[in-house]
């Protein structure tokens, strides 16, 4: 930095010399410290070695993984792109999908089998859920703290997550309702919700659990892929690729994107930047929606935290294909998923993998914070 | 007159822009510089590269002999440059007293645990701390009164001269000012040149001024430098540069608008 | 027609005593009577005749308060749901203290709050407060107990021990939370910074007292008495690591822009717990020799690799996982050790401790860092170009907070002998949060009101709300119909508790749209003249 009188002095010696071995030290540390979590690259090099399947096995997860994670993350990356904030509430509204995708396939299905088309027009109502809460959210906390330091709006944002945590949590009192019903057959699914609010809810069986491949090439094959996550995948690429031609082709779309340019100018070129940040949230709130059912397809599972560790591998996503860019989202979600895929099958428990992602998380804001596909933004003064 | 400041070919670019071309500039001990150019001449940006803000994509900054090109601003502001800002940026919460004393900040010493057992020494640094930045702000004409009110709550034109006081408060060898008469009244930008001239006259403290008002600049200045897209234009005594051509050409091209403010 | 009798402040008083005194019932009524007298002195407004004014205010709300109280024992207390409200003081010389108490705090806070001089109100009041404070326990008690070895002997008909105790529990705990916050508060009041995981320093400097005051590790090298150092240097080294960690954490991430610091400190706070959770079967060996050895295939007992930690027969059980540490030992004082049930002594611990660490926080804000990390909070950019190093003061504070809440973390581990992952979600963390914002960040007194007013609803107007409703249910509405099942769905869909989360995040939401600034906003240099 400095271009001091003597450039050879024994100090810059120092400090180049510590430049390299404060990051060596670092990953030593690392390495001890983590061997606990199970992160020994000896142990990792040799099994992949041994098994170079398991490699691939984990991609084709991580896609499918990617799939959702690449939805819920273009909600933050919409909304941070418009209005320079992280909502810190789209976590929690992916988790109020997953219940209402639930309850929705499971009220229709009248005690039967979830018929695979009951399953997929969950999307309607969970898009339409989420879409809409996200845009009362932002019509009703978020709005009016826009010309306020940007902490007050991020400190309701919080809120709003945590008030949606709960709900989501207390949905599960109404598990309990058919017990007191047991006659009445025209409630009798809400038992889906179980008899502990918070207890995990799951998914009816849509699609059969069975190996494609396997049924393809017989079987001999090694790699596994399901139905859902085929169907998982399909419908990321379908929502992807319809919302950039939304933002590219419709009216909407382009003023959504002179919005996040400037908002000021388009506000003179006579675009309502309120409807039109308003209906970002909704977008990307429905995109939430759509991400919720296929979790739903996908996990089988959801509960009241669902929404935490997909928000984190998400807004991760996000931030390492570059905040604010649709498809810098879909490449971090990829990252994301085959890394999060890989420690739950190599680390010693699957709780490491919300601790290896956050340092993916820390290790990118810290070394490159716009992201791979991200551009440096101008600095004012 | 010995050199203070010196900036050697100093150039940056934003992406594509180039929003200073390399300027060579030098300032002298004891003298007021005015700095003008019409709007988006990058006057503030070259501001900004002295300051540490940014860091120059090319060129040198010398300041008192030595490099201060990429020092990180609060170092920039150690070594004895300090700035007032073109569009207020008091710490408003704070009163104007802490405002002052935020900018002696590099001037004490006070230590975490110092400040909870508040040894005699730390004490009495506080003490004239305080006492010296109540003189401050009778220096700029605000007065202790003032001192206890919070800097959001003061009128635009004390907000103005708080800001010269607290970048005064460190006791600067070379004090920046952007646009400091900007909405004022003609009587306002009277009494504010006079406290420039008071500054340099009584502080002995080097002024460098960005200015729009071609009036303020040319009764003030010793020498007076033009920019505009981001090049130097001319150079010299301020009657001298107000009859040069180019610069005449530079603020009537843009539609002379800066002369009205 | 009320609110032109009254001020706004005493119609809170009124509506604030008559809620408490439904919900908490009879015997709390000193306690009440303290509160609302406050309230009332705290609204006045400086006008002829103030004192009267106040004396005569409180008068009426000591009445109401009595009527109350009285109604209480006699008639509400049959009524179903209110079975769990304590309901012994019902002595006529009960009413007649707790009138005194009232009317004599009213005027006393009255008078204090309207001295011309800033400065002798400032000590007046924190005197006022500190006495209260120090008399707590005796506040709560039945008139009429004597109090010997640390123990207060019931002596009143009709005051039993236990109900005794419904308060100073929970206050010890708001003490703890109250550390916490005013340490949050100089990360997120002073320097504005958002820290959202708060919790992982409370979480470390708990487990570090668990782990030097415990026989965890020294049970496994052999000596379970190894590790019993004393409280007083442990609780040092506690908030010595957790600063620690506060370093470690922040120096990385503190160059972030807000809301990135946000979401990293918000991982933090998830990420330790989840550390603290499977640390329970460690051997680690020196990386290279691991390296080499597990690559071609040798087992750990081979010579290549070097064995650094747990090289025993088993591995090393750091923190016993989900089951956590258990029994910590209690702090000794010259003899006298502290148990668990006994909380007078807790209470003046946790007491010292807070007072200590406010006034140390105080005397920061008033020196020259406080001021670089308001000045920093302000304006970043312009902080910087007056020579406030931003990484170095941010550090300055994140490390501090993070000082604070291992010492509370250290606390509680001591205070309820047994930590376990479980203790330190993510919750705390909101809750923190929520006091530092609904009290007035960046105001250490209104940082404490705010953790008084959360922890007051944490802990025990939920609970009464919960059990009242509950009771109302089960004694009015399901009377008659023989449908437990419903009754269970009902009880869990209403069960308050249950809505902590939600309460906090209205709280912030509600607090950020309407009073960002906090019920006691910051104040401005006059007030904060160094001495």
């Amino acid at each position: 930095m400095q271009k001091s009188l003597a450039p050879s002095s024994n100090t810059s010696f120092l400090q180049r010399f510590g430049k390299v071995l404060l990051p060596v030290a670092v990953v030593y540390v690392l390495l001890m410290a983590g061997q606990p979590a199970g992160l020994e690259p000896g142990r990792l090099l040799r099994e992949i070695i041994s098994d170079p399947t398991i490699l691939v096995q984990q991609l084709i997860t991580g896609l499918a993984n990617a799939a959702i994670i690449t939805i819920i993350a273009i909600g933050y990356t919409m909304v941070y792109g418009i209005v320079e904030m992280v909502n810190f509430a789209h976590s929690s509204v992916f988790m109020l999908g997953t219940m209402v995708a639930l309850l929705f396939m499971v009220a229709l299905s009248g005690g039967q089998a979830t018929p695979l088309w009951l399953a997929l027009l969950a999307f309607i109502p969970a898009m339409l859920f989420c879409g809409v809460l996200n845009s009362v959210i932002e019509r009703m906390a978020y709005r009016s703290l826009r010309s306020q330091p940007k902490i007050v709006s991020m400190i309701a944002a919080m809120g709003m997550d945590f008030i949606l945590q709960n709900i989501g949590m207390q949905i599960g009192a109404f598990g309990k309702l058919p017990n007191a019903f047991p006659k009445d057959q025209s409630i009798a699914w809400l038992r889906v919700l179980g008899n502990q609010n918070p207890s995990p809810k799951s998914f009816p069986q849509v699609l059969p659990n069975i190996n494609l491949l396997e049924s393809i090439f017989g079987p001999d094959v090694v790699l596994r892929i399901t139905p859902a996550e085929v169907v998982v995948i399909l419908s990321a690429v379908i929502l992807v690729y319809g919302l950039s031609w939304f933002v590219a082709n419709t009216r909407p779309g382009k003023a959504m994107r002179a919005v996040a340019q400037n908002p000021a100018a388009a506000a003179m070129m006579g675009i309502d930047v309120n409807k039109i940040i308003n209906l970002t949230y909704a977008i990307g709130g429905a995109l939430a929606g759509a991400a919720a059912v296929m979790y739903g397809l996908y996990k089988g599972t959801t509960s009241w935290d669902v929404g935490f560790v997909n928000g984190l591998y998400s807004f991760t996503a996000a931030v390492v294909g570059g905040i604010g860019n649709i498809a810098g989202a879909a490449l971090g979600a990829l990252m994301i998923g085959v890394i999060s895929a890989l420690s739950n099958q190599l680390l010693a428990s699957t709780d490491w993998s919300k601790a290896i992602v956050f340092l993916v998380l820390v290790l990118v804001l810290v070394f490159k914070p716009t992201g791979i596909l991200g551009s440096e933004g101008g600095e004012k003064a | 007159m010995t050199l203070l400041l010196k900036a050697d070919r100093v150039t940056k670019k934003f992406g594509g822009l180039t929003a200073v071309n390399r300027v060579d500039f030098e300032i002298e001990k004891g003298m007021i510089a005015g700095l003008i150019g019409p709007n988006g001449a990058g006057k503030t940006t070259f501001f900004n590269n002295i300051t540490g803000l940014y860091t120059p994509t090319e060129g040198q900054i010398y300041f008192d002999g030595q490099v201060i090109t990429g020092l990180k601003p609060h170092l920039i502001q150690k070594r004895g440059i300090s700035r007032t800002f073109q569009n207020i940026r008091l710490f408003g919460q704070l009163s104007a007293l802490e405002n002052v004393l935020v900018g002696e900040h590099v001037r004490l010493h006070g230590s975490i645990l110092e400040a909870f057992f508040r040894p005699p020494r730390v004490m009495a640094e506080e003490k004239m701390a305080r006492e010296r930045a109540l003189d401050v702000l009778d220096f700029v004409g605000l007065g202790r009164k003032i001192a206890d009110q919070a800097a959001r709550n003061l009128p635009y034109g004390s907000q103005r001269r708080l800001e010269i006081a607290r970048a005064l408060a460190s006791d600067p060898k070379l004090l920046l000012l952007d646009e400091p008469t900007a909405g004022m009244n003609p009587q306002e930008k009277r009494e504010l040149t006079d406290l420039v001239r008071h500054v340099r006259d009584n502080m002995g403290v080097t002024v460098l001024l960005i200015e729009h008002d071609m009036k303020v600049v040319m009764g003030i200045s010793d020498r007076v430098t033009v920019l505009d897209h981001g090049e130097k234009i001319a150079e010299g005594l301020p009657q001298v540069v107000q009859k040069n051509p180019q610069v005449i050409e530079a603020y009537l091209g843009t539609g002379a608008a800066a002369e009205g403010a | 027609m009320m609110k032109k009798i009254l001020a706004r402040g005493e119609l809170i008083a009124v509506v604030l005593t008559a809620f408490l005194a439904l919900i908490l019932g009879g015997w709390q009524i000193m306690l009440i009577a303290a509160l609302a007298g406050m309230l009332i002195g705290l609204s006045a407004e400086h006008k002829a005749n103030y004192l009267p004014r106040a004396a005569g205010v409180a008068a009426f709300v000591g009445l109401i308060l009595i009527a109350i109280t009285h109604f209480h024992n006699t008639s509400l207390s049959t009524l179903p749901g209110m079975e769990h409200i304590p309901d012994q003081a019902k002595t006529v010389g009960t009413y007649l203290i707790a009138l005194g108490v009232i009317i004599g705090l009213a005027v006393l806070t009255a008078w204090i709050h309207n001295l011309a001089d800033e400065r002798k109100r400032q000590v007046y009041f924190i005197g006022l407060m500190v006495a209260l404070a120090v008399f707590f326990p005796f506040f709560e008690q039945c008139p009429g107990l004597s109090w010997t070895n640390f123990k207060f002997v019931d002596m009143a008909a009709g005051c039993s021990e236990q109900s005794n105790l419904l308060w100073i529990g929970p206050v010890i705990v708001m003490f703890i939370y109250a550390l916490q916050a005013i340490g949050l508060n100089i990360v997120a009041g002073f320097a504005g910074l958002l820290d959202l995981g708060y919790v992982a320093f409370f979480a470390i400097g708990a487990y570090t007292m668990g782990l030097l005051r415990s026989q965890q590790l020294g049970s496994q090298m052999g000596d379970p008495d190894f590790f019993r150092w004393s409280f007083w240097i442990v609780i040092w080294i506690a908030a010595a690591t957790a600063a620690f960690f506060g370093l470690v954490f922040g120096a990385p991430t503190l160059r972030l822009r807000g809301d990135y610091l946000a979401i990293v400190t918000l991982g933090f706070g998830e990420i330790v717990p989840i550390v603290v959770k499977n640390l329970y079967a460690v051997r680690i060996f020196e990386p290279i020799s691991l390296f080499i050895g597990q690559l071609f295939g040798q087992k750990s007992s081979d010579l290549m690799q070097f064995c650094l930690l747990g090289c025993g027969a088993k591995p090393l059980d750091i923190t016993a996982g989900t089951k956590g540490i258990s029994p910590i030992y209690p702090p000794d004082f010259f003899g006298y050790t502290f148990t668990v049930g006994e909380y007078v002594p807790w209470y003046f611990l946790a007491l010292t401790l807070l007072v200590v660490s406010a006034f140390f926080i105080y005397r920061l804000r008033a020196s020259r860092i406080g001021r670089a990390w308001v000045s920093m909070r302000e304006d970043e950019l312009a902080a910087n170009a007056m020579g406030v190093d931003l990484i170095r003061t941010k550090l300055t504070a994140f490390v501090l907070g993070a000082m604070f809440s291992g010492f509370a973390g250290a606390f509680y581990a001591s205070y309820t002998t047994l930590i376990t992952p479980d203790s330190f979600d993510f919750s705390i963390s909101v809750i923190i949060l929520a006091q530092v914002i609904l009290g007035g960040s960046g105001n250490i007194a209104g940082v404490m009101l705010g953790s008084s007013i959360i922890m007051l609803i944490d802990r025990v107007l939920l609970d009464k709300l919960k059990m009242v409703i509950n009771g109302v249910l089960q004694g009015l509405v399901f009377k008659g119909i023989d449908n437990q099942a419903l009754a269970v769905f009902w009880t869990s869909l209403t069960d308050a508790t249950a809505y902590k989360i939600l309460l906090f995040g209205l709280i912030l939401v509600v607090m950020m749209k309407v009073r960002p600034q906090g019920i006691l906003p910051e104040q401005t240099a006059a007030r904060r003249r160094a001495a």
